[in-house]
């Protein structure tokens, strides 16, 4: 049966109906999977009223309402914690890519013991414990009085994702060919001028790639900056998030709109960037 | 040939140099924190430090093993539970998202899009993720117990979160749905990349579409499989936020997972140095499981 591919009209037709049905299925599919999401953003645009009142899963028609949205960027501390999640992931990010991109290189070059053991260090360290090292880490921050401190916390983040993000740009590096290295060198620049200028820009994919996936983990980050940041005024908005649940959980129109406003950036990414983030995904999982 | 092997010998020193002179920033990072609290974290568990009085630090050597091994009855639950919850969530994600694959890898329009909404549960926060399900599955205003309700399923509201039994499957089917999207996009990743000329051949050799799935799409994609279950394994065996966030180990314990205990133990009872002994023996815990899949993978490949 499955061997008549012919395309007679009938076999086309039936192609079509076979293509229809897996669309079917997969929206079906989809819907039960972003349903809590798609009840998120539905329950954020009800009126406060009607939050609790109504049980569909949109606000009707010319009912749709934005007062949840002002009322938790107005009238609570959400709005600095948002401030606090953008200042520190991009901070993170940005210590992260400038240690890990010369680390990665340089792994992908060179030979010998320190960085063979580098490597191994590398993949070793994706295995432990996470709790093993945050108690001690807390610990630390703590006796050095720098809980309740973003640095502490963009240091913490940054150190995080090291290790996924070396190995990850390591490969695209590894696919540059060694003769543009000889190149750049031949034409008078030195080891850390030819990586700089010419390399890098080469690996710009990979760089974007590295770059947007250790944004989301900042992003998303909880456990951490739960453990060290206690003053609201401080605290990025995973861990804002978890205080309404707690102090306001009748509110549920405000903790909505929260949500969706901490869902916005990996929305955007997936939108316009969902090429780089699968690359990361499956390289990690493949090579890492 | 001695001048140019000297002269190579040189400048690769010279390479090397500069190599590690490129790690250098991002080593100290890690030694300083990771190896360091790393290494801190296991010379804790064999002393008696408590957050309470920090000032007094005495060696006891094993004496925290040997009281969670012996004495502690709740770890071996709160183990078990860990290790159930893990394998669950890391078999009913594989083999959703398999069939999920599937469906992505047929010649259907818009492919992108769909993936791009499967991969919604992946890319969004455990906090997020945490404060949507509890709305969801709110037992007076959340959809699904509204939905159950309206469709005369069930007479009363499912309590997701308070009762044991249903508290677990609860954490469970969370868990799956948070790892399905990664499982999903990297099996359609492997399948993508098997070449489409073996299926062609297969199709001219009259071999029935549940064949080809055996003989070529599972053999494919079996490496890939195996190690994003490892993978997924070790994440989530070492994760605290999941189901802290969903039900803080409750009720009752009842969802207690070992990185939740240890956290526990070290920062509600601020005993530090045991918590940390909890986290030493769920490392050993996976150390023996890498070892045995390492040996069952050599086995498998031979």
């Amino acid at each position: 049966m499955a061997a008549m591919t012919t395309t007679s009209p009938a076999g086309q037709s039936r192609k079509t109906i076979h293509v229809g049905f897996t669309v079917i299925a997969l929206l079906l599919i989809i819907f039960l999977v972003d349903l809590p999401l798609i009840a998120m953003v539905g329950t954020s645009v009800k009126t406060e009223e009607t939050v609790l009142t109504t049980n569909s899963l949109f606000p009707a028609l010319g009912q749709w309402s934005v007062e949840n949205y002002v009322g938790v960027l107005t009238r609570t501390i959400f709005g600095r914690n948002i401030i606090n999640s953008v200042i520190m992931s991009l901070s993170a990010t940005a210590i992260c890519v400038a240690f890990s991109a010369p680390a990665g290189f340089a792994l992908s070059r060179c030979s010998g013991p320190v960085f063979r053991f580098y490597a191994a260090l590398i993949l070793v360290i994706q295995m432990f414990p996470l709790m093993m090292m945050l108690i001690p880490t807390f610990v630390m921050f703590s006796r050095m009085g720098l809980a309740n401190n973003l640095v502490t916390v963009i240091l913490y983040n940054a150190q995080k994702n090291l290790a996924f993000n070396i190995l990850m740009i390591r490969s695209f590096f590894a696919s540059i060919p060694r003769e543009l290295d000889e190149a750049a060198k031949i034409d008078g620049a030195g080891n850390f001028g030819s990586f700089a200028r010419v390399i890098l820009p080469s690996a710009l994919p990979g760089i974007a790639t590295i770059a947007i996936i250790t944004f989301l983990n900042c992003w998303n980050e909880y456990t951490f900056s739960s453990l060290l940041l206690r003053k609201p005024e401080i605290q990025t908005f995973t861990v804002g998030l978890q205080n309404f649940v707690q102090e306001q959980s009748a509110n549920w129109g405000h903790l909505n709109a929260a949500s969706a406003i901490g869902v916005a950036p990996a929305f955007i990414f997936l939108i316009f960037a969902q090429r780089y983030l699968v690359e990361g995904m499956t390289a990690g999982a493949v090579k890492g | 040939m001695e001048k140019t092997r000297s002269k190579r010998v040189g400048s690769s020193s010279r390479d090397a140099r500069f190599g590690f002179f490129m790690i250098l920033p991002a080593l100290s990072l890690m030694v300083i924190l990771f190896l360091v609290p790393f290494a801190q974290g296991v010379l804790y568990s064999v002393t008696d430090y408590r957050l309470d009085r920090p000032d007094q630090i005495n060696f006891v050597g094993m004496s925290n093993f040997v009281k969670i091994l012996t004495q502690d009855k709740d770890f071996y639950t709160y183990i078990g539970f860990t290790l159930f919850y893990v394998f669950s969530i890391v078999i009913l994600g594989t083999a959703l998202g398999f069939g999920i694959a599937l469906l992505l890898n047929k010649a259907i329009p818009a492919r992108g899009f769909f993936r791009a909404l499967v991969l919604l549960p992946w890319v969004i926060s455990a906090s997020v993720m945490a404060t949507n399900w509890k709305w969801i599955l709110n037992d007076n205003y959340g959809i699904v117990n509204q939905a159950l309700q309206a469709l005369n399923l069930i007479d009363e509201p499912i309590l997701f979160f308070a009762r044991k039994t249903i508290a677990r499957i609860t954490v469970i089917g969370i868990g799956t749905w948070k790892l399905l999207p990664f499982m999903t996009v990297v099996m359609l990743a492997a399948m993508q990349a098997i070449p489409a000329d073996q299926y062609e051949a297969a199709s001219i050799d009259g071999v029935t579409r549940l064949q080809k799935l055996r003989y070529i799409t599972i053999p494919g994609i079996r490496n890939v499989v195996m190690m994003c279950m490892m993978l997924q394994f070790f994440w989530n065996c070492n994760n605290f936020e999941n189901v802290w966030l969903l039900t803080n180990g409750g009720p009752y314990y009842a969802t207690m997972t070992v990185p939740i205990y240890s956290y526990m133990k070290a920062f509600s009872s601020s005993n530090i140095s045991y918590g940390s002994a909890v986290s030493v023996i769920m490392m050993a815990v996976m150390i023996v499981f890498s070892i045995l899949q390492s040996r069952v993978e050599k086995r498998l490949n031979t």
